[in-house]
Parts: C-alpha cells; structure tokens; sequence
C-alpha cells in the first residue's frame, strides 16, 4: 500500500514542478535563456574539445575539413591515422618539456608571490578613502591593458638596443647593454615579471571586495580586545577571506595553463624554444608547423590538466562552500 | 556632334560597367604594401583594369609571419583568394597536393614558357602540373660596409674561403667592430648560415640525397660537418649583443645605421635596411656584396646559390580572369617595370639587363651566375622540417645543441614527415 501512494506522489510531483515553474515564470526564462547559452557553450567549447580529441591520433597538415575525409581531388585522405605518436612524440620533445616546465613556474610564481602580493596590498587599500581609490586605480591598471599590447611594451623595454634596458646599463656603466629576452634563463624570468605585474591587480580586487564584506564590528572589537593590525590580518580578516583567496587561486592556476599573449610578442618562445609555455607551444609546433593532428595532442593534454585540476579542487579545498 | 558622341561614350561605359563589372579577381599578397612595390602593384592593378573592362582586380597585403599562418583556414573558407603569394616549396607542394590549388592547361603553360622564366615555372610546379608564374628572383649574399671595411683594412671582395671569412671576423672583433648582424628570434635569419655551410659540403646532390632520406638522411657527415664548421664560426661571437632577441627587422636597422661589418641577407635587404634604420640606411657607395665563400674539400660550388623561387599561385576555384592577370602580373612589362624601378630583380629573362641599381645588379649577376639555385631550406623541406631546420640553427648559435644532437634531430623530424 504505501510503495502505491509513493508512487502516485511521484507521478504527480513532476507537472507540479513545471506548472509551478511555468506559473512563476521560470520555465519561460529556461526556454529564452538556455538555449543560445547552450549552443553557444556546444558550438565554441565542447565541440572543438571533441574535435581536438578525434584529430590527435593523425598526422595531418589541417588542410581539408578532417584528416579522415577522402579527398576526392587526390583519392586519398587530408590525414594519416598514427595512432599514439603524437603524444609520445610531445613527450619525448625537449621543448615541450620545457614549456610544460615554464607553465609549472607561472603557476607556482601567480600563487607564491603575485597572490601574496595582491593580499598585502589589499590589507593596506581595502578601506574607502580617495586616497586608496587612486591606488587602487593604479594597481588595476595593468590588468586593464590588452596583453599583445603589454607584450610590446615591455618588448621594447628590456631590449638592449634601444630600451630602457640601455638606459639602465648605461646608467649604471656597464660596457655591453643588458639583454633580458635574448638571455636563457632571463627570458622565461621576464615572462614572469610581467605576469606578477599585469596580473596582482585583478587578485587584489578580488580580494578587496571580501574583505570590505567582513563586518566592521568584528574588527573593531578585536581592535578593542587589543589586537595588533597583523594580529588582526592574520586571526580575523584572512581566515574570513579564504572564500575569497581559494577562488583567486583558481583563476590563477587555469590562468597559468593558458598564458599565450605575453609570450608571443616578448620572445615568441626564445630564445632556443626556452620561453614557450603550454599554449604557446601548442601555437607554434602545432599550427604555425602545419602540423594539426600534434597540436591536437597538446590541446588534449592541456584540457587533461585543466579538467583533472578543476575537478580536484573543486572537490577538496573548495568543497562546500 | 561632339556632345553627342561623348553623351554616347559615357552611356556606353556606363552599360559596360554595370554589365561585366562582375568579376572581381582577388590577390592575395605579403606586406607589400608600402614603396616602391605598391606603387607597382597598383600601376599594374590599374592598367590591367582598364585593358579588361568589367574585370576588378582587389589586392590585399598581409604581413608575412600572419600570411603563413591564415592560409590554411583561408584557403579551405569561402573568403579564400583567387591568388596568392607562394614561396614555392614544401608548403606549396602539401596545397597543390591536398588539391587546393588550380593547374593552368598545357597550351598556357606551353604559351607562358615562352616568355616567363622555365626556372621559376618549375618551382611552381608539382608532380608536373604547373599552378602559378614566378615573380622576383632572390638570392642571399653577405652585404658589407665599406666604411668598416677600409678602417679595419679588410678586403672582402679576397673572401674566397670560410677560413678567409672567420679571418675577417676575428680582424672585426679585434677592431671593436660587431662582424655580423642577425636578427635571432626570427630564426630564419641564423638558418642562412646553417644553410649556406652545407650547400658548399654536400652540394645539390648531397642535399636531394637528405630531402630523399638517402645515405642516413641529414644524419650523415656532412651534416654533421656543416654543424661542425657553423659552430666555428659562433664560437668566435660574431654577432651583435642580444642578437637572440631581436627579429629580423631590429637586425637589418641595425645594420642600416652602421652597426656591424657584415650582414648575411638576401636582396630584398636593400629596401628593408633602408626603412627600418634611423638615418635612411647606408647609402650605395657604403655597401658591396659577396657571395657565401666556399669550404674547403667541399662538394658545392662558390656560385651555388641559396635564395627564393616566388611568385603568385591559383587557387580552385580561381576564374579565368585570374589567369589573365596573373599572366599580365607577372609579365613581361610588369617585370620590366620592377627592374628598371628598382622594385625587385625580375624572372623573365629579358628584363633581367634592365637592372639600373647597383646593388640590385650584383645581385642579379649572382643569380645569373647560378649553377644550382637552392630554395630556402626552411621553405624547401616544408614547414615542420623547415621549422626544425630553423630551430637548430637557432639552439647552436645558442650553444644548446650540438651539431651532431642537431642532426639526429633533423633525420628523425625527416623520418616522422
């Protein structure tokens, strides 16, 4: 009898949902709303995401609309199927070890300095005041620059010939100027220079947004209960802000997997295909080499870290919030 | 009378207009967009254009680097041109064989065999079909400054050897005086050393040998000796500061202003220097030209010549106006134009003699001289050995590879193509 009346509510629950969401209007917004953010997310995300999967076992030049599709003009295939060695050629490549290793260093530089960095400044300017406004404009700055835009830049700073890299040296009497982007280690390090500095400004925000929503009363009371200003920042306003930090250090780890726009005009990857980070070697061994079915194989690998990370994170350090 | 003949002639171009302006021809092309070569674009844009009434031609330039790296999706999209610059080579062959290209019919390439030059036609060729019609001839040589040259008391037109040409560079880097310029983070600009050193060791059939994956490919001894010498001359630092760091268009500014004794470049540097310096580059009396100078116990030949074989290619679904210009483009009268302009030393064979600039002449008389011509490697071997070939050249002037690691690496880039 009672398995009867479960079911029976059961059946009934279901139109009493959507008229329920009908009624209230959701279910028209639903049908406005989701399907262009749904063919949208199909068109441009999931499907390339497939493609790149279905393309990384061939050796193909990415002319043609698949390297399966017979070529009527030639009777043979735009492709070759090669099985696994894409990625046991990406493996063995010394230059995607590298890049796999530099985008390594942009994550662990964004977490252990530009993150502490942004934390820092934001203790200091968090409060409204003019004063902390302008700062906080001149901080953001950077973020708002187009990074093709800051690539040049700096390109031309720290270029010996004529740059500001020349005046320093000059300045400083050293006989041959100072070439950072044409030195090995120095090139990836500038890389990184300008991450830390394009980049602090977006964190800080995140962060002065959380700790302006941490209630001025618990502040004032540990302030009361005689608690330093560091006392009070570490026991008081970073516990509250970890919300706050956990998604900052989201965005900069799936950030460092995708850093292109620097590099390219910084150093395109040099010198000697040092500076390449994941993307950017993706970018020019995959496609500006012509060679597609690789490329995919790197974009696999790339989305496997991401995915792999996001699920982890999500599932630890952000669980439950 | 006369009014009424004009009213008549204008109506009659204006039913003209409307009735075959439909055709547009659309062209393709490399940053050529500034003098002297638009003007000789558009000259020939405007007089073909009035000689085919109804028929628009539509140029469009492209920077280089952003050139290679749209076509492949150009061509395969609705947007794609009807033609197109064409380095020839490797990239060519995989768009002729992958059927993107349109082959011209035996009686147009009998007919342009005539008059256009047999070399160029033959470098845009593939598996004996014929897509397109050469335009300039390039060939690289090493430019000199001859103010360096008379203070340091070098005589370069006497480099007739390697070791004559390393003695230079130690006489240069003694009188404080950068012996080369190049623009490393472009890498092609190092891989004309590379490539240089090893069309003298192994010479033409030495290098069909590699690209045909014979005796060991690009792993054998003369590859390995062409790395060997290269590396002789890095280890003497021939070149500027920071050369890593700098593209090709930094490089050729700096040897514009004076900054270095010699520059290893090819003809087109002539323009190129001359915009990119700050002082409007060195003048014709400042500047001479020497061939690569040839390597002892070399197979190769002092006039083997290393350069491009360019020129504009059909796509598909081009229409047959496409051929029309592309035969007018390249013609004779366009080619004569560029060389007694100054714009580029021209194929065709009987504009050749027109060449008025002096610089431009020794190189046109260093083509002309030519007993095999040697496309770019980077271009010849396609763009993932190419690539490859680039960036060794790169991690040896970098002392991050050796030359016997950079062969290896060459062969098993070759053996996966």
């Amino acid at each position: 009898m009672v398995t009867t009346t479960d079911y029976a509510t059961q059946a009934t629950l279901k139109p009493n949902v959507f008229r329920r969401m009908w009624t209230d209007g959701q279910l028209k917004m639903l049908l406005i709303f989701l399907p262009p953010a749904l063919l949208v997310f199909t068109v441009f995300v999931i499907l390339p995401m497939l493609q790149a999967g279905f393309f990384a076992p061939y050796k193909w030049s990415g002319y043609g609309p698949a390297p399966w599709v017979l070529n009527e003009d030639t009777g043979r295939e735009f492709g070759r199927w090669v099985g696994s060695q894409n990625f046991e050629r990406m493996w063995g490549h010394s230059a995607f070890q590298q890049a796999f290793e530099n985008t390594l260093l942009v994550i662990a530089v964004s977490l252990l300095i530009q993150l502490p960095i942004a934390l820092f400044l934001a203790l200091l300017i968090y409060q409204n005041s003019r004063i902390n406004t302008i700062f906080r404009l001149v901080f953001f700055l950077p973020y708002i620059m187009a990074e093709v835009a800051t690539g040049l830049i700096f390109s031309f700073v720290l270029d010996g010939n004529y740059g500001l890299s020349k005046w320093f040296s000059d300045l400083m009497g050293y006989e041959t100027a100072f070439f950072p982007l044409a030195e090995k280690p120095w090139a990836f390090y500038s890389i990184l220079a300008v991450i830390v500095w394009k980049y602090f400004g977006f964190h800080m925000m995140i962060y002065i947004a959380g700790l302006q929503s941490i209630s001025k009363e618990l502040i004032e009371a540990a302030r009361i209960d005689g608690a330093s200003a560091i006392q009070r920042a570490f026991f008081i306003q970073i516990p509250l802000l970890w919300p706050a930090i956990t998604i900052s250090i989201f965005y900069s780890v799936l950030g460092g997997l995708q850093v292109f726009d620097l590099v390219m005009p910084m150093t395109a990857g040099g010198p000697s295909n040092s500076s390449h980070t994941l993307v950017s070697y993706l970018y020019n061994f995959g496609f500006v080499r012509l060679n597609v079915g690789f490329g995919s194989a790197v974009g696999v690998f790339l989305f496997a870290v991401g995915v792999v990370f996001a699920l982890v994170y999500r599932n630890t350090v952000q669980r439950g919030q | 009378m006369k009014h009424v003949s004009l009213t008549l002639a204008a109506s009659l171009a204006f039913t003209a207009g409307t009735a075959f302006a439909d055709v547009t021809v659309d062209v393709l092309s490399i940053n050529r967009d500034s003098t002297p070569w638009l003007g000789l674009y558009t000259d020939a844009v405007a007089s073909f254009e009035a000689a085919n009434p109804g028929v628009k031609v539509n140029l469009q330039f492209m920077e280089d680097e952003a050139f290679k790296q749209k076509l492949p999706t150009l061509l395969q999209s609705d947007a794609a041109p009807d033609m197109f610059f064409s380095w020839s080579g490797g990239v060519f062959y995989e768009q002729a064989e992958q059927g993107f290209l349109r082959a011209l019919d035996d009686a147009t390439v009998a007919e342009w065999k005539q008059d256009l030059s047999a070399g160029g036609m033959a470098a845009l060729s593939h598996n004996g079909k014929y897509y397109g019609a050469p335009e300039a001839s390039q060939n690289v040589a090493i430019w000199y400054n001859k103010d360096h040259a008379a203070a340091l008391g070098i005589d370069p037109t006497s480099i007739k050897t390697y070791d004559d040409l390393l003695g230079a560079v130690e006489t240069a880097k003694a009188g404080g005086v950068t012996p080369f310029v190049v623009g490393g983070q472009d890498k092609w600009p190092l891989h004309f050393f590379y490539s240089l050193i090893a069309m003298r060791i192994m010479g033409q059939e030495g290098m069909a040998a590699s690209a045909a994956g014979e005796n060991g490919g690009f792993n054998n001894e003369d590859w390995l000796r062409a790395g060997q010498e290269y590396m002789r001359l890095i280890e003497l630092e021939p070149f500027q500061p920071g050369f890593m760091g700098v593209k090709y268009d930094g490089a050729t500014g700096l040897w514009g202003d004076g900054a270095a004794l010699f520059h290893l470049m090819g003809d087109w540097d002539l323009g190129a220097s001359r915009g990119a310096a700050s002082n409007g580059g060195l003048s014709d009396d400042q500047l001479g030209v020497i061939p690569f100078p040839m390597i002892e116990g070399g197979k190769g030949a002092i006039t083997d010549t290393l350069g491009g074989a360019s020129g504009f290619v059909l796509t598909k679904d081009a229409p047959d106006e496409a051929i029309d210009f592309l035969k007018y483009f390249m013609g004779v009268d366009v080619q004569k134009a560029a060389a007694s302009g100054g714009v580029y030393i021209p194929t065709v064979p009987s504009a050749g003699g027109l060449v008025e600039d002096v610089i431009l002449k020794q190189f046109a008389a260093i083509g002309g001289a030519s007993t095999y011509h040697q496309l770019f490697l980077d271009q010849f071997f396609g763009s993932e050995l190419g690539g490859a070939i680039n960036d060794v050249s790169a991690q040896m002037a970098t002392g991050d590879i050796t030359p016997e690691a950079a062969a290896e690496l060459l062969e098993e880039t070759r053996a996966f193509q």
